[in-house]
């Protein structure tokens, strides 16, 4: 038997109040002397028996009304699951709701989470804290999460209150594993009997994962009963958008990039248009027209200029239909303001420093701005202006001047240190080791055996040709020998690259690798006038090296796309102070920043995130001369794939994964399934009935004793 | 109109001895005449005329001196001895009314001493509820019955009935055969009352017996849950009154038959007096039975 206001069995110990009335009446006695207390005994010797008799019965009468009464004021049911019964055992029942972006799919008016909700509250709230059940609230969602546990009444609180659904994939293993761990918690605390039921729409992509039956099997091991409702029905089409992406997510400004989207029709069985609209900074800037085939994808594209630099965040919003999360995406175009370039010679109108700044200093409103200063005249704010620093063939570093740039570097800065006639090996050896780049070995020309490289690698794991496996450069990189470049052996040590040098003419060559937020460059050689002349490079040289240039006055940033569900992660060489992150719905949080819990490449997790859409990171940095104090990062958050396509999972699929407990309760009835009121007025009438009884029994008695 | 005897008047009296008055007035006023019919020759004494007396016994004489009426009374109406034996036990406390049976059989003994005084008969007075027996030995005149009345008032009902060692005491201190007044409730085993009844009468002792009842005694009228605490002995009940009425109300009154049985056999005259009743009626029953004595003594 199932209560619908279970709370009211709380009152079942006024039960007691007909039996607490009686013994009161038999203190409130009066006193009375009396003289002829042998007949008073005989009398009430005779009629002992029959009196006790009498009175038990009107007690029980009386008592049963109340008990009557109060169980009728709960609305008992009749369910045949999850029996609530005087003397059943504690019950421990471990909720799990499906969280995946396909339970915000709505059918007459109602989405699949509110209808698990609403199941989920009403099997919480069948339990009876008083009695010792116990329950647990689990989201399987991309991470799965533990939401509540203990008193049934404080968990369906929870279960009402939640809101977290409809944006990823759902984690059932992780939520199985979860709630295997509830399980064994909750008959610790005393629960006899535990039981799982999962709130789900079947859906397909998120019940694939590998280590579920796994995971079922655990708890029908652990004398689990485990129990699923289905509360969606996932024969729906459904459009979604499936991609939405900024080529090239990175422009400098000026530069047009196209936004492509793609629309696809899942289960559908006729095309459809379907309009839409592009926001930009939530500022609406084109209309679409999709025409979306049956069954099939369709791809919308715009080709625009953004307006003016920084991060930008792009959305395209359609129509909404039953499943309206991936009727909308995100996507974030940077648009980089021109990089301050630094060259450091100590001759500028010559050599190399003269050959760059022919290539590079183009004036105002060039693609990059440069400048060119003898290290010796260098104050201590110059570096922390710059974007690019440009060691151009320099014969040695001021005192102090490599600890300063090297620490520009990891908060940032790009470096090239552009080898020439004049470059002083131990200087710069000096810098390359403050810079992690010990395997570098950087000979003088004059040093040079022309059986060995000046550029030299020493480490076995060393990534000397991250650069030219750009496909950007792949033009330029065929005047190189591309061939004997990847048939280096690099696990080798002090491998000559011997035709790296420069007298060979064979072209430019270049090591690069990252340290911290920047990255340094070392080219082997200045790039040549003649370069120009390479037909294969699209734009010559100064376009490649205004790409070079960008590529390295850039620190890396943080993605810009993540998907929903997904950990954010926070990978900076300095601990902010403080961090804001800002939803799609303008909730704000501020994640706790402890160091302690970044792993060893120092990445701390700050939190998951769900909502889909355009989420801004705000980052307060401690006061230095190198780091802006303040940093903003928009990220777009992404459904996963597969969420969209509204389809059950597979029957056989079904059937294998499901546990032999499962299985046989498979259609059981959920709880709320029979209407607990039927109940009710046969208990009301009950009582109305011992009311009557009661009162001719009195009504007799009271004839009887006068 | 109220009679002089109703106990409801005579509980506004506040002596013992005004109440006996008032009590016997109240008999011989309705009657017009003296009950006593006087027939002795020799003369004992002057008494006040009271209403009820024969006038032929004024002594005109006195009353032409005086000018206050006088009877004249004789010796030979003064023969009989009676014994009023009241009993003290602790149940004779009882009350459901502004007086309690102990009250009742005080007034009453105190009542019947007045028309034994006033008929120049002796009288005896035993208190007690078992052998250990307040005396007053017979004796006659005002003053007797003063000593009565004192007696009476000092008393205070304890203890238990023990109704054989108490007539049997009495009856061994009575030196001439007389006539016996038990004023009791009588509320313990029959066998013991008849008992005592039946050595009193051996004794050859005529004996009246005046069972003294409260009316809640006889009715039983409680309707709320009550503690019943004895006043006696034993342990106390808790019991719903309505309950058990019925079963009590047989109870009395086969006692009070069987009683009834026991004592008629031993040729004792019984009278139920309910303390809500007047006085007369136990009053007129020692006349009767004084007077049944009288005869057979061949006077």
């Amino acid at each position: 038997m199932n209560f619908l206001r279970p709370e009211f069995l709380s009152f079942l110990p006024l039960a007691a109040v007909p039996i607490v009335i009686h013994l009161l009446s038999r203190r409130r006695h009066r006193r009375l002397d009396f003289s002829a207390m042998d007949f008073l005994r005989r009398a009430q010797k005779r009629v002992r028996r029959r009196l006790f008799l009498e009175d038990l019965l009107l007690l029980l009468l009386r008592t049963a009304a109340v008990i009557l009464f109060i169980l009728a004021l709960a609305r008992p049911g009749s369910s045949e699951e999850n029996k609530l019964t005087l003397d059943r055992p504690s019950q421990g029942l471990i909720v799990v709701m499906d969280t995946s972006l396909s339970m915000g799919h709505r059918q007459d008016g109602q989405s699949s989470w509110e209808r698990a909700r609403a199941a989920a509250s009403s099997a919480l709230a069948a339990l009876d804290g008083s009695r010792g059940d116990q329950a647990a609230l689990i989201l399987a969602s991309p991470r799965a999460q533990r939401i509540a546990i203990g008193h049934p009444t404080e968990v369906g609180a929870a279960c009402q209150e939640e809101r977290t659904v409809g944006s990823g994939l759902a984690d059932w293993a992780g939520a199985l594993a979860t709630a295997r761990k509830s399980a064994a918690e909750l008959a610790i605390a005393g629960c006899d009997h535990l039981v799982v039921r999962l709130y789900t729409d079947l859906q397909a992509s998120s019940w694939e994962g590998e280590l579920l039956p796994k995971a079922l099997d655990s708890l029908a091991a652990d004398g689990v009963s485990v129990f699923w409702e289905e509360v969606g029905d996932n024969s729906s089409e459904n459009w979604a958008i499936v991609a939405l992406e900024v080529d090239p997510a990175v422009v400098s400004p000026g530069e047009s990039v196209e936004v492509r989207a793609r629309v696809r029709g899942f289960h559908t069985k006729a095309s459809r248009t379907i309009r839409g609209r592009l926001f930009l900074d939530d500022a609406p800037i084109a209309e679409a027209s999709i025409e979306v085939p049956a069954g099939g994808e369709a791809v919308w594209s715009l080709r625009l200029i953004p307006p003016r630099p920084g991060r930008r965040a792009l959305e395209l919003r359609l129509e909404p239909d039953s499943l309206a999360a991936d009727d909308s995406r995100a996507a974030i175009l940077e648009v980089r303001t021109a990089p301050r370039l630094l060259l450091l010679s100590e001759s500028p109108g010559e050599g190399v420093a003269a050959t760059l700044m022919r290539f590079l200093d183009l004036g105002e409103g060039a693609p990059v701005q440069t400048q060119a200063r003898d290290p010796a005249t260098l104050g201590a704010a110059d570096l922390v202006e710059t974007d690019l620093l440009i060691l151009a063939d320099l014969p040695h570093l001021p005192m102090g001047l490599a600890g300063r740039i090297a620490q520009q570097v990891r908060a940032g800065m790009g470096l090239w240190i552009v080898a020439g006639p004049a470059l002083n090996a131990p200087a710069h050896a000096e810098l390359l080791a403050l810079l992690d780049g010990e395997e570098v070995r950087i000979g003088p020309m004059s040093e040079a055996d022309p059986e060995r490289a000046r550029l030299q690698i020493q480490a076995a794991d060393w990534p000397p040709l991250a650069l030219f496996q750009d496909p950007r450069w792949l033009p330029l990189l065929t005047e190189i020998p591309v061939r004997r470049w990847r048939s280096l052996d690099v696990r080798s040590k002090m491998i000559p690259l011997r035709f790296l040098q420069a007298q060979e003419v064979l072209g430019p060559a270049a090591v690069h690798w990252r340290v911290g937020r920047g990255q340094v460059l070392v080219l082997a050689c200045a790039p040549l006038p003649g370069w120009n002349a390479f037909a294969e490079v699209p734009g010559g040289t100064l376009p490649f090296l205004f790409d070079l240039a960008h590529w390295s006055a850039t620190a890396e940033t943080p993605a810009h796309t993540v998907e929903s569900g997904s950990e954010l992660l926070l990978a900076l060489e300095q601990t902010p102070t403080e961090i804001l992150l800002r939803s799609p719905q303008g909730t704000t949080s501020r994640p706790l920043l402890d160091p302690l819990a970044s792993d060893r490449a120092g990445t701390l997790p700050l939190q998951t995130v769900h909502l889909l859409g355009t989420w801004i990171a705000e980052l307060r940095m401690p006061n230095t001369d190198s780091v802006p104090t303040s940093l903003r990062f928009p990220f777009a958050v992404v459904p996963p794939p597969g969420e969209s396509d509204l389809a059950r999972m597979d029957a056989d699929r079904l059937e294998a994964i499901t546990p032999l407990a499962a299985e046989e309760d498979r259609n059981a009835s959920p709880l709320d399934s029979q209407d607990p009121l039927e109940s009710a007025p046969l208990f009301f009438i009950l009582v109305a009935a011992a009311l009557a009884i009661e009162s001719m029994h009195a009504g007799r008695l009271d004839r009887k004793r006068g | 109109m109220q009679q002089a005897s109703d106990p409801r008047l005579l509980a506004k009296l506040a002596r013992l001895e005004l109440r006996a008055r008032r009590a016997v007035e109240g008999l011989t006023g309705g009657r017009h005449l003296s009950p006593i019919q006087g027939s002795g020759s020799t003369f004992a004494e002057h008494r006040e005329y009271v209403p009820g007396d024969e006038p032929r016994h004024l002594d005109w004489k006195l009353l032409a001196r005086t000018d206050r009426p006088y009877v004249r009374r004789y010796q030979e109406e003064n023969a009989l001895t009676a014994c009023l034996v009241v009993d003290t036990s602790a149940s004779m406390n009882f009350s459901s009314l502004e007086w309690s049976k102990w009250d009742y059989a005080t007034w009453l003994a105190a009542a019947l001493a007045r028309l034994l005084t006033m008929q120049h008969d002796s009288f005896a007075l035993a208190l007690g509820a078992g052998q250990d027996l307040p005396w007053l030995p017979p004796g006659s005149g005002e003053m007797h019955w003063q000593r009565l009345i004192w007696a009476l008032e000092q008393a205070n009902p304890s203890g238990e009935t023990e109704p054989a060692a108490l007539l049997e005491e009495a009856a061994g201190r009575m030196e001439r055969r007389g006539l016996f007044v038990w004023i009791t409730d009588s509320l313990g085993e029959v066998q013991d009352a008849t008992q005592a009844a039946a050595r009193v009468r051996h004794a050859g002792h005529d004996l009246i017996v005046l069972r003294v009842l409260d009316p809640a005694e006889v009715d039983f009228p409680w309707g709320r849950a009550t503690r019943f605490e004895p006043l006696e002995s034993g342990d106390f009940l808790r019991l719903d009154p309505r309950a058990v009425r019925q079963a009590y109300l047989e109870e009395f009154e086969n006692h009070g038959a069987a009683l009834r049985r026991g004592l008629r056999g031993l040729d004792v005259e019984f009278r139920r007096m309910p303390t809500d009743e007047p006085l007369e009626a136990g009053l007129v029953e020692f006349l009767n039975r004084r007077n049944h004595r009288m005869r057979r003594v061949g006077r």
